[in-house]
């Protein structure tokens, strides 16, 4: 029934909508000049009609409007703005170049000019120009997208040091990840230090953590959508990048020029093979990750575009040992791989098609190998999840005041919580246990961006899904609507209205980015997530000093969310059989709700001489779970109350760069034991295969703790400072930009976990340990 | 599946290389800690020859020396009173074995009744708690199946299975804890292992016969037990009908001895029917069940 409706809607818009005025479209693509890059959300706006639309991600603008003369503004953070002038009498097809401003040939840019936020009908939405991802300081000069967006306000960060964020109030597994199209399940390298993006590779970076359009969906909290670059089509030019931790190289041209072209850009890093030379002969250590983003496009014709895209990552942690006669050989190997495939489509001027085919894969591999003289054992241990996707997005400029998006995506999950393979001689040992779940996962929507007024907008939708897995069937109806009205030309008032479901599970009890994490779907048992966020506030531009400014407060409800009992771990230390049946994950985990509701400010700047932006966050986040702390509400570690964050960029000349960043948080919530006591059972309780006094009468006396009320701790507020500055030189072929960082500028320990050490006396002590201290670095990086 | 531990091994070294830098240091401010509270623990039921109750006193966790945990000492000149709701009676210090104590003839425990305890501290420290004694197992079995393959340990070993049936009653949630102990007595003298130990519900079983399987890996047991020829083995068979405090109590102990040393674990409170204290008071009833290992 709910699937006729929708379909009824679907086939309605264009109906309605056409039995209007007769209309001509003005459509095209937006690209970068000299490259012939494909600029995605880039702003183009009627002035004369007051009204405007962002580019879609792949650079396609249309206006279905009435025949007349009209300007055409278009502007985008970086680039000089165009004004153009078109006599539409018929459809016009336009593609726009827009000029990079070029990185400091002058100290103060004043072409350049950014999307006015308060003509946006979406809110809680923020875009991240790639340059200043790049400019902010790093841990180790290793730029970092994700350590960017834990600095933006509603993001709360995890553990020091850790790439895990948390949106609004939810779990680190809430946030979908999409790499052009591709769900990335693990996106960490090192438990989570590092992020699997490499900075170079990437075009755009957008987080959505509310108003969700109904084209997203699939988790709860946000939406991190990231285009890669796509080469470019001109010119063949590379940019290198030597640091202290890692290296990396990006190469891009044409193929066929101004018809098609590729990219490939690589990372790895090098201490193993720095430490190698120092390490015993019969003992090796040694660990690296690499990071491969490629892709090539091609130009078909006017109307058919093809891109084939994919990362390929990997770490590896591996130790050998070598003895008389023998040797012992053992990795542990986890990494994501994910390839789109892309046909753009115009079936008019004012629709516009794309297909894609997406493989997504995390795999955790260990492998052991042991052998001594003739005897011989191996065994290969496997966990991850693996997509086979397919979707399909329309956009129809429909004219009327109105743009339609609608698509359908369609997933195969296959879920591989383990699969051992052993063989060996000396045991004669020959399994193989492997097991497998399939689910499969389907989205219909429809999406309509509707101006009634002039200053009046809406961006209404309705997302179906479907879920289907351990012979259950999950449906779900999600509307969506986002609204705006501007009180003034710079002046808005927004609200939001979404519904999100989720039907994977991440199992992860650390928190930290393990690459154990292990993903799973909605069981009969476990049923899938569910949310509803409301939100409201004000936007505000101040063209003539660049800045942006919005407050928002939110309100989101979050049910069937899934915590650990008391007491499970995914990560299992003992012997007894109970815990060789770990992965039975459903008897481990129980699931409850929560909400989360603050405020948050955000004053931005995206070019100039000074950019950055201020960000603060009020927030509370409250779970409540039937099993967990006696059935009471309590915080979860992603309750902070406070969040503030400072970003500033400063282009002190043409040569010199000066950057920086400071946060301050308030202390998270954990759990630590309070008091200790010894209490006896009937009968000895614990690990079977035990040797007891006589059962059941017997004092069996166990000593436990007890941690009082969840998150009952407070850790202590979390602020560090971290400084940089950067000094560029033009040769003539070559851009050289020397970067000197220190990350955690004044030394504050912030704490990485709190554990307990015991003085004299058996006296038990708190103690906090922190893992980055003042740490400087240096990079160098070549453009050309 | 042992072979999977080694990830955690791998994980541990890879987490040591990283920490080598970690600097520690002493939290001294604003640690939550819980004040000192009573502990009480106590099992009562009709097959029991007396009633028995424990007590001590908690400590806070964080800088406190060594004292010792068992203060039961101390707390020798309580007011430990319990009652059926028609009489009450007093229990008395044992001083050898540091507990108080009732013998069933003079305080009979019986099946379906509802009994409070309550404490009183000289120090004026008060706690109570109440249970439900429930009924005696009903037409209990207890089977020891044929062997199979062991499919978690040691390739080429074998497994044993036994079936644990009861008859549910008709009536609200019921709690069971069924355990498999091998006895071992030699030259007269018993010497015990537990082989299993399960707690569960009547749950969508109600009214109905509950069958329940208990399996143990042979490679293991055989490490613990060398047969000798004076040696005779027993498979002792406990069906336990514990109130709904006698199940939650041991099934949360049973995850914090599972897991103490994990930390990755989630904290684990224990759960405790004491109100103001720590602890448990529980009623339960049970019948054995024995059969020779040939």
């Amino acid at each position: 029934m709910k699937k006729k409706l929708l379909l009824s809607i679907f086939m309605l818009f264009p109906i309605i909508l056409f039995a209007q005025e007769k209309k001509v479209t003005l459509s095209g693509f937006v690209r970068e000049k000299g490259s012939l890059e494909t600029l995605p959300g880039v702003s183009v706006f009627l002035p004369d009609l007051k009204k405007g639309m962002a580019a879609n991600n792949y650079g396609f603008y249309a206006f279905t409007i009435s025949p007349g003369t009209y300007t055409i503004e278009v502007s985008f953070v970086g680039y000089k703005k165009q004004s153009l002038q078109v006599i539409l009498n018929e459809d016009v097809k336009l593609d726009i170049e827009l000029e990079n401003d070029g990185q400091l040939d002058e100290v103060v840019v004043v072409a350049s000019e950014q999307k006015k936020i308060s003509e946006n009908t979406r809110m809680s939405t923020i875009d991240i120009p790639i340059n200043q991802i790049k400019d902010i300081p790093a841990l180790l000069g290793e730029k970092d997208v994700f350590k960017v967006i834990k600095l933006l306000p509603g993001v709360q960060k995890g553990v020091e040091g850790s790439s895990g964020f948390y949106v609004r109030g939810g779990g680190a597994d809430q946030n979908l990840i999409i790499l052009d199209d591709a769900v990335v399940y693990n996106a960490n390298h090192l438990f989570g230090f590092f992020s699997i993006f490499n900075g170079d590779a990437l075009k755009s970076v957008e987080l959505i953590k509310g108003g969700f359009p109904a084209r997203y969906g699939e988790r709860l909290s946000s939406v991190l959508v990231m285009n890669m670059k796509e080469g470019n089509k001109e010119n063949f030019t590379g940019e290198a990048g030597l640091g202290l931790l890692s290296s990396r190289i990006t190469l891009e041209g044409p193929i066929q020029k101004n018809k098609s072209s590729f990219l490939v850009s690589g990372r790895r890093t090098y201490f193993d093979l720095l430490a190698k030379p120092f390490m015993p002969e019969d003992m090796k250590v040694g660990y690296y990750f690499y990071d491969l983003n490629a892709k090539m496009n091609f130009d078909l014709n006017a109307a058919n575009k093809i891109f084939v895209s994919g990362y390929f990552g990997r770490d590896k942690f591996n130790v050998k040992d070598k003895y008389d006669g023998g040797e012992d050989k053992q990795a542990l190997i986890w990494g994501n791989a994910t390839v789109t495939t892309r046909w753009n489509h115009l079936f008019s001027n004012k629709v516009f098609a794309n297909t894609s085919l997406i493989f997504s894969d995390y795999n955790l591999l260990l492998k052991i190998g042991q052998k001594y003289k003739d005897e011989f054992y191996e065994a290969k241990y496997n966990s991850g999840i693996r997509d086979l996707g397919m979707k399909f997005d329309l956009d129809y400029a429909v004219g009327g005041d109105h743009y339609l998006r609608s698509g359908v995506k369609s997933v195969w999950h296959q879920f591989t919580p383990s699969a051992l393979v052993e063989k060996g001689n000396y045991n004669n040992v020959n399994t193989r246990n492997v097991k497998v779940y399939n689910s499969y996962e389907t989205n219909i929507y429809v999406e309509d961006d509707w101006i009634p007024l002039e200053k009046l907008s809406f961006n209404i939708g309705l997302r179906s899904t479907n879920f289907s897995a351990d012979g259950h069937n999950y449906k779900s109806i999600e509307p969506r609507l986002s609204a705006r009205f501007s009180i003034n030309p710079n002046t808005s008032v927004k609200a939001s209205y979404a519904r999100m479901n989720q039907y994977l599970h991440l199992l992860s009890n650390t928190g930290v980015g393990l690459p154990t994490d292990l993903w799973v779907p909605s069981t009969a048992k476990i049923v899938p997530e569910r949310s509803q966020q409301v939100a409201i506030g004000i936007a505000r531009d101040f063209p003539e000093k660049k800045l942006l400014f919005s407050v928002e407060g939110y309100y989101k409800t979050m049910n069937n969310i899934i915590s650990y009992r008391e007491g499970a771990s995914f990560i299992e230390t003992g012997d007894s059989p109970k815990y060789d049946e770990s992965m039975n994950f459903e008897d481990k985990i129980t699931t409850g709700k929560g909400k989360s509701y603050g405020l948050e400010m955000l004053l931005q700047r995206k070019s100039g001489r000074l950019s950055g932006w201020i960000g603060y966050t009020l927030s509370w986040t409250k779970h409540q779970f039937g099993e967990l702390n006696s059935g009471k509400e309590f915080y979860p570690r992603q309750d902070h109350r406070h969040d503030f964050s400072l970003v500033a960029i400063y282009k002190l000349s043409k040569r010199v760069k000066l950057t920086g960043s400071c946060v301050f948080s308030s202390g998270a919530s954990a759990n630590i034991p309070q008091a200790q006591y010894s209490v006896n059972s009937h009968g000895y309780v614990g690990n079977s295969y035990s040797a007891i006094h006589a059962p059941f009468k017997g004092e069996h006396v166990n000593r436990v703790n007890d941690y009082g009320e969840r998150g009952s701790f407070k850790t202590e507020p979390y602020h560090r400072l971290d400084l940089g500055v950067q000094f560029y030189k033009k040769k003539k072929r070559v851009e050289r930009t020397i970067e000197i960082g220190v990350y955690n500028a004044y030394n504050h320990l912030n704490p990485f976990y709190y554990t307990t050490d015991f003085k004299e006396n058996d006296k038990a002590v708190l103690k906090k340990v922190a893992i980055f201290p003042i740490i400087p670095s240096v990079s160098w990086n070549y453009k050309f | 599946m042992m072979k999977f531990r080694r990830i955690y091994y791998l994980l541990a070294l890879l987490t040591g290389l990283i920490l080598i830098n970690s600097c520690k240091k002493e939290v001294t401010d604003k640690i939550p800690q819980q004040d000192k509270k009573l502990v009480v623990s106590g099992f009562i039921s009709p097959s029991d020859d007396s009633v028995r109750v424990i007590l001590s006193f908690s400590r806070p966790y964080y800088n406190q020396g060594s004292n010792d945990l068992d203060s039961r000492k101390q707390l020798s000149t309580s007011l430990v009173t319990i009652s059926d709701g028609n009489v009450s009676v007093n229990l008395k210090w044992d001083n050898n074995k540091k507990y108080f104590s009732l013998p069933e003839t003079e305080f009979p425990i019986i099946a379906g009744s509802e009994y409070i305890l309550k404490i009183l501290t000289t120090d004026g420290k008060e706690a109570e708690a109440k249970t439900i004694v429930p009924e005696m197992p009903q037409q209990t079995e207890f089977e020891v199946m044929g062997l199979k393959p062991s499919k978690n340990r040691v390739p080429g070993y074998k497994s044993q299975k036994c079936r644990f049936a009861l008859a549910d009653p008709v009536s609200s949630e019921n709690f069971y804890r069924f355990t498999l102990v091998k006895r071992t007595v030699t030259n007269g003298i018993p010497g015990f292992a537990k082989l299993g130990d399960i707690f569960f519900t009547d749950k969508n079983r109600d009214g109905t016969v509950i069958k329940e399987f208990v399996e143990y890996d042979l490679s293991l047991e055989l490490q613990q037990n060398t047969p000798t020829a004076d040696t005779n083995f027993y498979h002792d068979a406990y069906f336990i009908s514990g109130s709904k405090e006698y199940n939650l109590f041991h099934e949360s102990l049973e995850r914090n001895n599972l897991t103490e040393d994990n930390p990755f674990a989630e904290p684990n409170n224990i759960y405790s029917n004491v109100r103001g204290g720590y602890g448990i008071f529980a009623g339960f009833n049970q019948v054995v069940m024995t059969k020779e290992i040939k």
